[in-house]
């Protein structure tokens, strides 16, 4: 299952033009620049990313079931000890967040979850994720995404939160809807991956929605 | 008419900014490079379209920072000096081949009244988004259309674009009808996606196909019955 590319080079956040928009809502923290809080879950833990996670990575991103649908990750333990080290820089610019998903018990990563900004001050923002196809369907993605959600709108002020999915990706498509995402539209030929050009569904949960949907997830809050 | 969430407003957040490091992508191969020394000039007899130059800032000025152009679109420079450093931004961007922004000139005249830009959505161009602002005095006049059909012939046959987006905020019915001229199709509704004067705005997403623009131009190219 997965999302956004692991592959920052790609898609940048540019919707842009040369600057920042307005000087909208400023965010609700900075503090997360300067390392990434753990959050802990019912299952899981996520954590700023380790230079030792690398090898991890790899193995976890490389099958096809994995990367068929996201960027092409790297292909060496390498290549992915950079871009763990891009994710630090990127962190402490303020304008990206990229987690590892540790399951309670373990200690190496199952997954990520990454938060980049679209605009300046993480106003909108995308968030992409990819998780081991081996630790599919025990809850790990759903409690996850909570606290990467309430990580996104509590702490970093994001107002707007969009997920591009190829059409094709079910999975990954079931999995933002049923946190709550909206389906907004069809991007045409948004994506090329392996020289195939795919069509994406773009997705979006706004603060207030999510502040409204989180409820449903918290048993203390359900009727 | 304006659309785009293209800010005016030059270089505190560049373009490039998550472009910078990680996992190199090499620059898609048979696009052609010239343009990053200089946009190519179009001259029809409906319109010249060139690179924009410094000598454009004070007619960018009167032109585009009006109420009725800006006001759905990020805040252009209120100064003279602003344009120029926005100038300098779109060469220095265009030199990295990551934006092109063309100088809309009328017929009969050598200064720009208004601006279409391009810029690239990922490191080989193949993705780009564009927007435009045209000063009112020239709306209705043919000028946009005769523009737009140039600056999409430029992305497609030069710079390689296989889908071109643009963003216009939902109640800016003039910047949807034009982008509804070209061939754009609405592909949905991005929610709360634009802030401006204190107030978010939806916007509808539009895009045009590089395969749906060649049919369009040249209709024995692709009949349809």
């Amino acid at each position: 299952m997965v999302k956004i590319a692991v592959q920052p080079a790609l898609r940048p956040v540019t919707t842009t033009l040369p600057a920042a928009r307005p000087a909208a809502p400023a965010p609700a923290s900075q503090n997360w620049r300067n390392g990434l809080p753990s959050l802990v879950g019912a299952t899981v833990t996520l954590r700023e990313l380790k230079l030792s996670d690398a090898a991890t990575l790899l193995a976890i991103m490389s099958p096809e079931a994995v990367s068929r649908f996201i960027t092409t990750p790297p292909s060496t333990v390498a290549g992915f000890e950079r871009f763990i080290q891009w994710t630090h820089r990127e962190r402490a610019h303020g304008r990206y967040a990229c987690y590892a998903v540790v399951p309670h018990g373990m200690s190496s990563p199952v997954g990520i979850f990454q938060l980049r900004q679209l605009e300046a001050n993480f106003v909108t923002a995308e968030w992409g994720f990819a998780l081991g196809s081996p630790f599919w369907g025990k809850g790990y993605f759903i409690d996850g995404a909570q606290l990467l959600l309430d990580f996104a709108v509590d702490t970093v002020g994001v107002h707007r939160l969009e997920a591009r999915s190829a059409v094709a990706n079910g999975r990954g498509n079931g999995a933002l809807r049923k946190m709550g995402a909206v389906h907004e539209g069809v991007l045409r030929r948004s994506f090329t991956k392996d020289g195939r050009q795919m069509d994406q569904s773009i997705w979006a949960i706004l603060a207030d929605e999510w502040r409204q949907a989180r409820a449903i997830w918290n048993p203390a809050v359900i009727h | 008419m304006a659309a785009g969430q293209g800010n005016l407003e030059p270089g505190r957040h560049p373009l490039t900014q998550m472009d910078k490091v990680s996992f190199p992508s090499a620059p898609s191969p048979g696009v052609q490079a010239n343009w990053r020394v200089g946009l190519p000039t179009f001259v029809t007899p409906d319109v010249t379209l060139r690179d924009v130059r410094m000598e454009d800032a004070p007619s960018l000025l009167a032109h585009l920072t009006v109420d009725e152009v800006s006001r759905f679109i990020s805040p252009p420079p209120t100064t003279v000096e602003g344009y120029e450093g926005f100038i300098t931004w779109c060469h220095r961007d265009r030199a990295a081949g990551l934006t092109a922004c063309f100088a809309v000139v009328p017929p009969n005249a050598d200064i720009a009244v208004g601006l279409f830009q391009l810029r690239a959505l990922d490191s080989a161009f193949q993705t780009a988004e564009w927007g435009f602002a045209l000063g009112s005095a020239y709306w209705g006049s043919g000028l946009f259309l005769a523009s737009a059909k140039r600056v999409l012939d430029f992305a497609f046959d030069v710079l390689g674009v296989m889908r071109l987006e643009a963003r216009a905020a939902v109640v800016n019915g003039r910047g949807n009808g034009a982008l509804r001229k070209t061939g754009a199709v609405q592909e949905g509704v991005l929610r709360r996606s634009f802030y401006r004067r204190g107030q978010y705005h939806d916007q509808v997403l539009w895009s045009i196909l590089a395969e749906d623009w060649r049919l369009q131009r040249d209709p024995q190219a692709g009949r349809v019955h």
